[in-house]
């Protein structure tokens, strides 16, 4: 399946062949999201994404045709935005502290 | 000792007094809305004798505490009917607290036509005769300043827009390059200083000094501990200062949350043309600056200047709400134009966010077709004419809605709001409809220190949770802007809660206190209720705490949302009884 990358920021210059900050990203049927930032090299890298526009709340499997955003921790700017699109792992992290 | 300063444009006098007790233990924002909330009458006329501009620094303005130095400016709004503060970074607010000044309260109206200038140094202030700088714009103002007064002064200003007293005018202040590109923007602000005769404030730090301290060993540790946060955190120390605010336009983008086409849609397809990271490519090519610092005990250096294609300056780097408004907003792209347009605004005195939402709404009406940029630049600078034209456009979103017959007008409380669909990000859609301020971002945009319970299950689509997150975000952005930090200094806090004790312990080392950081929420209360009250007595009820019905029938692509959070709900935020 393909899905459209599209990268924030400084995460711009950790993958090569973007255009607009964009890329097509061919994955095996069923890919997850932490699948997906594996295959970019940027595990550990994200703090926020978001997966149609949307939040994800937990990691999963994408379909063909999806869009993912990655953003790195430098680019939590807006609170209403960096506490709604936290990454699952993140996520995770915040509930285990608190 | 802290003093206030007392000018009464009625009968041109100038008077230092102690800070009244009931003021004490306040600064910034707090400190100018519990002046307006005491010594206005809320059912006065905005630009009338009985309204009262109050500036105000920090309670650490003038320390060496990183981002310290914003300045609060607050009256009864012009825009809303109601109590405002707007803040804005620059020297100003550095320089009044090294003259050991607290608050300026400007009272009662020049003669008609009269225009004079508040020079303030260690000796004292007197209001001058400022006819040399009748009509001139912003940037003008300062020069003419600059050659009168020297360039070690900063100056606080108001352009043709303030003079002429139109509803969207602000009041800006001068960076650290005495350039007039900080502004005090929202709420009309200008008009009520222009109605005084007041076009500048000049002020000479020479002979001043950092505050008194009441344990400067305790305050030089936490200052120092509490600028590492800042340098070291990864948005204060990494993004702000090579992206700027503009970074956000690409991710609202993708969140569906971009206003486009005055509120129509959310996503604008030329995005990425005027985001941040395309305006540091362009910035760095040009030989710009994309690391800049407004003030200069700024560590966080968010802005940038922008240049043209010869390398020239324009202006410094737009905001993110400055390039949405006039950018995708406006159906958009080119951000050259948006750069001029950004100038220009600094140049008369205007709201940008004010004027961009204003100006989509005209669109709308027909005045222009949406992405028509050049068009939207020659009808602003029909503001700096003052022709009818300009005079509407300068009145904001709602006068501009009213003249041109449009029923979707995205104001609260005659404020226009700014970068964020409340379809798409419902929490910022319940601080717009709240805060006393009309709508307005920064009212809740920092942070709780429990925030980050909250944001482990917030769903931006989903009402669960916004409520909460609400009111923590209004009662500590009241706090922060007390104390006089930049609203940046958020970020830090959300991961290392140390650096808010940081914060105290400097507060207590500066005046002597024993606060701790549970104190702090009591703060941000405090001056909330007061606003709040203030409004009360102006007419305002809960009815007005709504957003345009608009929002709640029209979904919003790419999402098919509406704001869907109940009245009841809404009413619920600011409760502070229940």
């Amino acid at each position: 399946m393909q899905i459209t990358v599209k990268l924030a920021g400084p995460l711009r210059k950790e993958v090569e062949g973007l255009v607009g900050g964009e890329k097509q990203l061919d994955l095996p049927q069923g890919a997850t999201v932490s699948q997906a930032i594996e295959a970019l090299g940027l595990t550990g890298k994200v703090r926020m994404l978001m997966l149609n526009g949307r939040p994800l709340l937990q990691d999963g499997p994408m379909s063909d045709g999806d869009r993912l955003m990655l953003l790195p921790p430098s680019l939590a700017y807006n609170m209403y935005v960096a506490t709604n699109f936290l990454a699952p792992s993140v996520r995770e992290d915040i509930r285990k502290k608190s | 000792m802290a003093k206030l300063l007392r000018v009464n444009m009625s009968e041109i006098i100038t008077k230092f007094e102690p800070v009244p007790e009931q003021y004490l233990g306040l600064g910034g924002r707090g400190l100018t809305s519990a002046i307006v909330s005491n010594e206005v009458d809320p059912t006065c006329h905005p630009i009338g004798p009985m309204n009262k501009l109050a500036i105000a620094t920090g309670l650490l303005g003038g320390t060496n505490c990183a981002n310290s130095g914003r300045l609060s400016i607050g009256a009864k709004s012009p825009l809303t009917g109601g109590i405002k503060e707007s803040n804005s970074g620059g020297q100003p607010g550095i320089h009044l607290g090294r003259l050991d000044i607290m608050a300026i309260v400007v009272e009662g109206v020049a003669e008609a036509g009269k225009y004079y200038k508040l020079v303030i140094n260690a000796q004292g202030a007197e209001l001058v005769p400022a006819d040399e700088l009748k009509g001139l714009g912003n940037y003008d103002t300062v020069e003419k300043l600059k050659a009168a007064h020297g360039d070690k002064c900063s100056f606080i200003s108001i352009g043709q827009a303030g003079e002429a007293m139109l509803t969207a005018a602000s009041i800006a202040c001068t960076d650290t390059g005495l350039r007039p590109t900080r502004h005090a923007g929202r709420g009309g602000l200008g008009a009520v200083m222009g109605s005084k005769g007041l076009k500048a404030v000049v002020i000479d730090p020479a002979g001043g000094h950092a505050p008194e301290l009441a344990d400067p060993e305790a305050f030089k540790a936490a200052a120092k501990s509490f600028a590492k946060f800042l340098t070291s955190h990864p948005v204060t120390g990494e993004g702000l200062p090579t992206y700027g605010t503009d970074i956000l336009i690409n991710i609202l983008n993708e969140a569906g949350g971009l206003p486009t086409r005055n509120f129509s849609e959310g996503r604008f397809a030329d995005a990425e043309k005027v985001g941040g990271e395309h305006m540091n490519e362009v910035t760095t090519k040009r030989g710009g600056v994309c690391t800049h610092g407004c003030m200069t005990s700024c560590v966080i250096r968010c802005s940038g200047l922008y240049v043209d294609e010869k390398g020239d300056y324009v202006t410094k780097w737009p905001e993110y709400e400055t390039v949405w408004a006039w950018g995708p907003n406006c159906g958009v792209s080119d951000l050259d134009l948006i750069a001029q347009i950004d100038r220009m605004c600094d140049d008369f005195g205007l709201d940008t966010i004010e004027m961009g939402t204003a100006m989509a709404v005209a669109m709308e009406g027909g005045l222009l077709e949406f992405g028509d940029g050049p068009g939207a630049l020659e009808a602003l600078s029909q503001v700096g004419k003052l022709t009818p034209l300009g005079r509407i456009l300068g009145c904001g979103t709602k006068a501009v809605g009213q003249m041109f017959g449009v029923k979707r007008v995205p104001v609260v409380k005659g404020q226009s709001m700014p970068a964020y669909d409340p379809r798409a990000v419902k929490g910022v859609g319940v601080t717009y409809a709240t805060t006393p301020m009309g709508a307005d971002h920064t009212a809740g945009y920092a942070v709780a220190t429990n925030i980050l319970k909250v944001g482990g299950d917030l769903d931006p689509l989903k009402p669960h949770g916004q409520i909460e997150l609400s009111r923590n975000l209004q009662i500590a952005t009241a706090a922060i802007d007390t104390v006089g930090l930049c609203l940046f200094v958020a970020f830090p806090v959300l991961d290392n809660p140390e650096s808010l004790g940081d914060v105290v312990t400097m507060l207590n080392a500066r005046f002597g206190w024993q606060l701790t950081v549970d104190d702090v929420p009591a703060v941000g209360q405090k001056v909330l209720e007061m606003e709040l009250d203030f409004n009360r007595r102006a007419g305002f009820n809960k009815s007005m705490d709504r957003l345009p019905d608009f929002f709640k029938r029209e979904p919003l692509r790419p999402h098919s949302e509406v704001f869907d959070i109940s009245d009841e709900e809404l009413d619920r935020t600011l409760d502070f009884s229940s």
